[in-house]
């Protein structure tokens, strides 16, 4: 292209199907836009991104023979990808296209102000022509790929991931922070709605996964580095040893699981029970050998001294391993909510469980082998509660210490909740089961059933307001060890007391305590506290930063079907960047002009990304110089090195500094 | 295909279809529909109640065709009059062009 | 892109073109796997690109499903037959399908037709316009919107008059009666199902009116009327296009609902609600709207605090069964209510307009094509749910979306993606590695 051609430049406005266009005046945006210099077309379409109007902008490229273009709609992070598309396909390089994004900065936060909100996209599509004044072809930067996943979570989503990647033909590494895999779902009992049996389905998955030549597991390890790109991340894992011998003698073993010297709560059954300090959370976990929990010793010489040298290998030292995968997939799970103190008399009467613990308690394998007791005492009456830690409401809830709120619904714990209280009943059809709930929220596939065979069942349901939360106190009648009193909404707002010898509460879910990863990652965090995809629909399985991907309940509360579904989700998009050699990056990187550079390294003192600039030494006149040099697949194009250079021989590629100020330039017209 | 062809072809099946005698009476209705409409809002803009008052329509089937004359450019909004919309007929009847 | 030729071997075949199929198709394509996808209906996009806006973020239907459509539509591994049915898949000895399709006449020629719609302008016809719930017009010829794909042009031939006007204005001689139905064998090495749903019908609830009164409509339909360049142009009532002061929703209309054979929840349903009527606070500021339901089920990421801030901003949400629908003398609903919150007596409250939350059925019956059953409520029957979604009785063969279950847009998207690692998997068990195929299609290519 020669220098002195003057430019061709077409301008496309979007109404967003009124989105826009109930605020923006789109036709006098075009109109105005149309006058500017160079520009030879500009137009209005109701959806600028359908298929007819992306046709229409190629058609005017090629009749036209426009060399940059500008469309004006909604955020790029919607349609900067369509629209470079439609470039490529009329045969113009993608980066002679400028997004301005006239919804969410204009249209959706001017809504009264319809001459002024015009006035500004008139504004920002003029900047952005300026722009383009200066906009030169760029090109995608190649990287390799390393065809390696690395899955974070061994529970279901993380194993379905990482059986999935290893079936597409993606070796992977799946990292588990607990001594054990299986996650939450071992924990269960029977899984609704198909009544498997959960330590069947997790243990099959297991099965599969350590066999598979090609899933590396990695148990009680811990992420604690990640630097790298999309296709080239590379991560540190600590793990930390199993000290207990593999090869020991399993007498000598059994024996040891049980020693009740020292003894903890058992977390697998949510402190029901004890554990020694060999421990497995149940016969069949994997991995086989048992677990030692050195911290229940003064130090490892000591439980080594304790338990006998045959059974602890104290020489064993924490390794790191590193890791170097192409992509991420985050399957760290949840956490469960702990009622505060006294919250539904939750820690004040030993009557009061919670659901998972329940759920330990009618499992035949549980802590009392699925018998029905509390301390001992017979059960007459259960209770259950709803919406424990979900679903909170402002002034209604009181926030725990150094926690916020949690306003969502935790998805699961209705159909949950029925399927324990149908069980109850089949079991032991004498007990009495009350259901206090907000909405009935049964939505999934037969998940319907639970409520309507529970109704039939003759579980009896109170239905309590936002503003009126059920209390539990002591009966004194002595009819039973507690009373719940509710306002009912189903008879009409009577105020009903009913006894309870075992009350359950259904609690919710909270996102896992991940801050480490969080921070490490840089990953988006919503204010429900789980990480956040880049948008629910258009990528609900990725996050912001290439490369990485979400995998169950680590992004929402998801019940079991759906967290393995989103991580086969998360493979299929994965496998699109893994299942290639060499993937492209966009372009937009610092670039140094060799002529003006004088290696003083403010850049290199700038910059944020480790390895991105680096100092090399060249050869000037004959003399060795120094000199910036960018890694282009690792600089992100922040631009901070362009703000430190005092020389200006450092530019961004896409926004350089000229085109920044053509742009300012365009806005104080 | 070309337009002599293509006719051939129409006849052959008009012939072996028949002619669709219950198409061709509600089309006969559509037209007179829209003819009483297009002559009351020729006078002056209305809304659907009063366009019924004027021409005695059946209210929804009437309303129907209003959108479908606003459809194919006959007929376009004006304003709101006591919780209705009027319409009026669009004097050029213009095909919608881009630019 | 639309296929002039089919092709004879793929390596999968996707069933339905909406949102389901096309991102099952497009997580497979973007793997270099060679889809076909084929859509019964005149255009892709499904119910989808119907919809107004979509909750919980409220962005525009379109503005999601649109780049969707144009990435299945332009990408180079996938092609589509439009107004084409399925009609048998045989599973064969090696692992792979056979597939018989049955594309019907458009009586358009697809690669003559430039989208003009003159014939459309020309065409004395008027029809109810599906598309638009039967609210605004069509023609016998006609492109369905302005953003379905392809921009083909269609007659229907059963409500064709046989003019002859559309080949008189046609400017590129596209119009071609000669077209009749054409069978095509397609060997494929995967087969998914993403058929979609449709509502369950309005006659089925007699005690609503059973269809027959003009301002009960369904939330498709209102989706219509809140869309926009939606059939009225504003949001009116059908009946005598009166803007509405006064709108209900009555939820579970058609769900949970023994007597007419659908038990379960249509899991969309109280979301959908909320949405529209949120949507019809911000276009209509003074109206009263009211939501009649049993249990709201927001129960999805982001959807309980959508729910609250429908309540902060000022809908009705009135816990009570609609027991019957009537017409008061001016044409406006009537609604029987059994109110819990009000010691629960028996109200007779006046609105202007009505939508019912009608529950969501499967819209196609796989067992007439496919060697899969149904369950007990009449979707695609699945295996191993729990820990491998989207798998069928027969391997090789997957679901997604509503197809498998009522489900809504985000679930589904999910699905679809489950659905396409199975189905690419499958093809690497069956060791036809997607690389290969690809080196062939491009041949292929070249070939032609």
């Amino acid at each position: 292209m020669s220098e002195n051609k003057k430019l061709r430049k077409g301008v496309f406005v979007c109404h967003c199907g009124g989105n826009i266009s109930d605020v923006v005046d789109c036709g006098k945006v075009a109109e105005k836009m149309a006058s500017e210099d160079g520009v030879v077309v500009s137009r209005t379409e109701t959806f600028m991104c359908s298929d007819p109007a992306q046709n229409m902008i190629i058609e005017a490229i090629k009749e036209h023979e426009l060399d940059r273009i500008v469309v004006a709609s909604c955020s790029p992070r919607l349609h900067e990808l369509t629209f470079r598309n439609a470039a490529i396909r009329a045969g113009l390089n993608p980066y002679l296209y400028e997004h301005v994004n006239i919804r969410e900065q204009v249209s959706w936060v001017h809504g009264s102000t319809h001459e002024e909100a015009t006035e500004k996209a008139s504004s920002l599509v003029r900047a952005a022509l300026g722009k383009m004044e200066g906009a030169r072809e760029l090109f995608p930067i190649q990287v390799d790929v390393t065809p390696h996943a690395l899955v974070i979570g061994g529970g279901v989503a993380g194993l379905r991931a990482a059986l999935d990647f290893s079936q597409r033909g993606i070796p992977v590494t799946l990292v588990e922070k607990t001594p054990f895999l299986g996650g939450r779902v071992s924990q269960l009992d029977r899984v609704f709605p198909t009544e498997d049996h959960a330590r069947e389905l997790i243990g099959k998955m297991i099965q599969q996964v350590v066999h598979d030549p090609d899933i590396e597991v990695l148990v009680s390890a811990e992420v604690r580095h990640v630097e790298g790109y999309v296709g080239n991340y590379h991560a540190d894992i600590l793990v930390q040893p199993r000290y207990i011998r593999p090869e020991a003698d399993p007498d000598l073993v059994e024996k040891a699981m049980k020693n009740s010297e020292l003894q903890t709560d058992d977390e697998f059954n949510y402190g029901l029970s004890k554990r020694g300090a060999v421990y497995k959370p149940y016969k069949g976990a994997y991995p086989d050998t048992p677990a030692l929990d050195v911290n229940l010793f003064g130090s490892l010489a000591e439980a080594s001294e304790k338990l006998g040298a045959d059974l602890v290998d104290d020489s064993q030292k924490p390794q790191t391993v590193s890791v170097k995968a192409g992509a991420i997939v985050l399957a760290t799970g949840f956490s469960l909510y702990t009622p505060a103190e006294n919250e539904f008399g939750y820690g004040a009467f030993p009557e009061v469980v919670t659901l998972p613990q329940f759920i330990r308690l009618l499992d035949e394998e549980g802590p009392t082998g699925g018998a029905l007791n509390v301390n001992g005492k017979e059960i007459n009456n259960i209770g259950f509660i709803h919406c424990v830690g979900s679903r909170q409401v402002e002034g209604i809830h009181e926030p725990q210490e150094g926690k916020s709120l949690n306003p969502y619904c935790s998805r699961v714990c209705c159909t949950a909740t029925l399927q324990a209280a149908l069980e109850v009943k089949e079991k032991h059809p004498e007990i009495r089961v009350f259901d206090f709930f907000k909405d009935i929220r049964t939505y999934g596939r037969y998940h319907e059933e639970y409520y309507t065979k529970a109704a039939k069942a003759g579980v009896l349901f109170f239905k309590y307001a936002d503003d009126a939360l059920p209390t539990v106190g002591e009966d004194e009648s002595g009819e039973a060890a507690l009373r719940v009193s509710v306002r009912d909404k189903l008879t009409f707002d009577q105020e009903l007391n009913v006894p309870v010898d075992l009350l359950v509460l259904a609690v919710g879910m909270e996102p896992s305590d991940i801050r480490d990863l969080v921070s490490l990652m840089k990953l988006p965090v919503g204010a429900d506290g789980f990480l956040n995809e880049v948008h629910p629909k258009l990528r609900p399985v990725e996050l912001a930063s290439q490369g990485l991907f979400l995998a169950g309940c680590a992004q929402a509360p998801m019940s079991i079907d759906e967290a393995t579904g989103a991580a086969s989700a998360a493979v299929a998009k994965a496998a699109r960047i893994l299942g290639k050699s060499r993937i492209e990056l966009d372009p937009y990187v610092a670039q140094v002009d060799t002529e003006k550079c004088r290696g003083e390294g403010a850049c290199l003192d700038a910059c944020r990304y480790a390895g991105a600039i680096e100092m090399i030494e060249v050869s000037q006149n004959g003399q060795i110089a120094k000199q910036a040099r960018i890694n282009t697949a690792l600089c992100k194009g922040c631009g901070s090195c362009v703000a430190a250079c005092p020389h200006h021989a450092i530019d961004l590629a896409g926004s350089t500094l000229q085109q920044l100020y053509a742009m300012v330039d365009a806005i104080a017209v | 295909m070309d337009k002599v062809k293509a006719k051939e072809f129409l006849r052959s099946l008009l012939k072996s279809r028949g002619a669709p005698k219950e198409l061709l009476a509600r089309q006969k209705a559509h037209r007179a529909t829209l003819k009483v409409i297009a002559e009351a809002l020729g006078k002056e803009p209305m809304t659907v109640p009063q366009l019924v008052e004027a021409t005695g329509l059946d209210s929804k089937d009437l309303f129907w065709h209003v959108n479908a004359m606003r459809k194919y450019g006959q007929v376009e909004i004006r304003e709101e009059v006591e919780g209705y919309l009027s319409y009026t007929l669009i004097e050029k009847q213009q095909e919608q062009v881009h630019e | 892109m639309t296929c002039a030729s089919t092709p004879n071997k793929v390596d999968a075949l996707v069933i339905g073109g909406g949102i389901a199929g096309m991102q099952a198709a497009t997580d497979l394509a973007n793997q270099n796997i060679r889809v076909l996808l084929v859509e019964k209906d005149v255009s892709i996009g499904g119910k989808m690109i119907a919809l107004s806006k979509v909750f919980p973020t409220l962005d525009c239907a379109s503005c999601i499903t649109s780049p969707k459509i144009a990435e299945v539509a332009h990408h180079p591994d996938i092609d589509i037959l439009t107004l084409s049915e399925v009609t048998d898949v045989e599973k064969l000895e090696n692992g792979r399908f056979s597939c018989r399709i049955v594309k019907h006449p458009r009586y358009v020629d697809e690669d003559a037709c430039i989208g003009c719609r003159q014939c459309e302008y020309a065409c004395p016809t008027l029809l109810p316009n599906e598309f638009e719930g039967g609210f605004g017009a069509r023609k016998t010829a006609y492109i369905p919107h302005t953003n379905a794909y392809p921009q083909l042009a269609t007659i229907d031939l059963e409500n064709c008059a046989m003019c002859g006007k559309c080949i008189k204005v046609c400017p590129t001689d596209a119009i071609d009666f000669s077209q009749t139905d054409e069978t095509v064998e397609v060997d494929a090495g995967t087969v998914v199902v993403a058929t979609g749903f449709e509502l369950t019908a309005q006659s089925r609830k007699t005690q609503y009116g059973g269809g027959t009164l003009p301002n009960v409509i369904d939330a498709l339909q209102m989706e219509r009327i809140l869309a926009p360049h939606g059939p009225f142009g504003k949001v009116l009532r059908p009946s005598d296009g009166k803007i509405p002061d006064s709108i209900a929703y009555v939820q579970c209309a058609g769900s949970r609902d023994e007597s007419i054979g659908v038990p379960y929840c249509s899991r969309v349903c109280c979301m959908y609600a909320i949405k529209q009527a949120m949507l019809l606070s911000g276009s209509l500021p003074f109206a009263d709207i009211t939501i009649y339901y049993m249990d709201i089920r927001a129960f999805g990421k982001n959807y309980e605090q959508f729910y609250q801030d429908a309540k902060a901003m000022g809908i009705n949400f009135v816990a009570g069964k609609v027991a019957k629908i009537f017409e008061d003398s001016e044409g406006n609903p009537v609604l029987r209510v059994e109110k819990k919150e009000e010691g629960g007596h028996v109200a007779e409250d006046v609105h202007d307009l009505v939508i019912l939350s009608q529950g969501i059925v499967p819209a196609w019956n796989p067992e007439m094509a496919l060697p899969i059953h149904r369950d007990r409520y009449g979707f695609v029957k699945t295996i191993e749910e729990k820990i491998s979604p989207a798998r069928t009785e027969v391997d090789g063969i997957f679901a997604a979306g509503v197809a498998v279950a009522p489900k809504d847009i985000v679930d589904t998207i999910i699905e679809a993606g489950a659905a396409a690692t199975r189905a690419a998997n499958y093809l690497i068990r069956q060791e036809k590695t997607p690389v290969l195929t690809v080196v062939e299609s491009q041949e292929q290519e070249v070939a032609r």
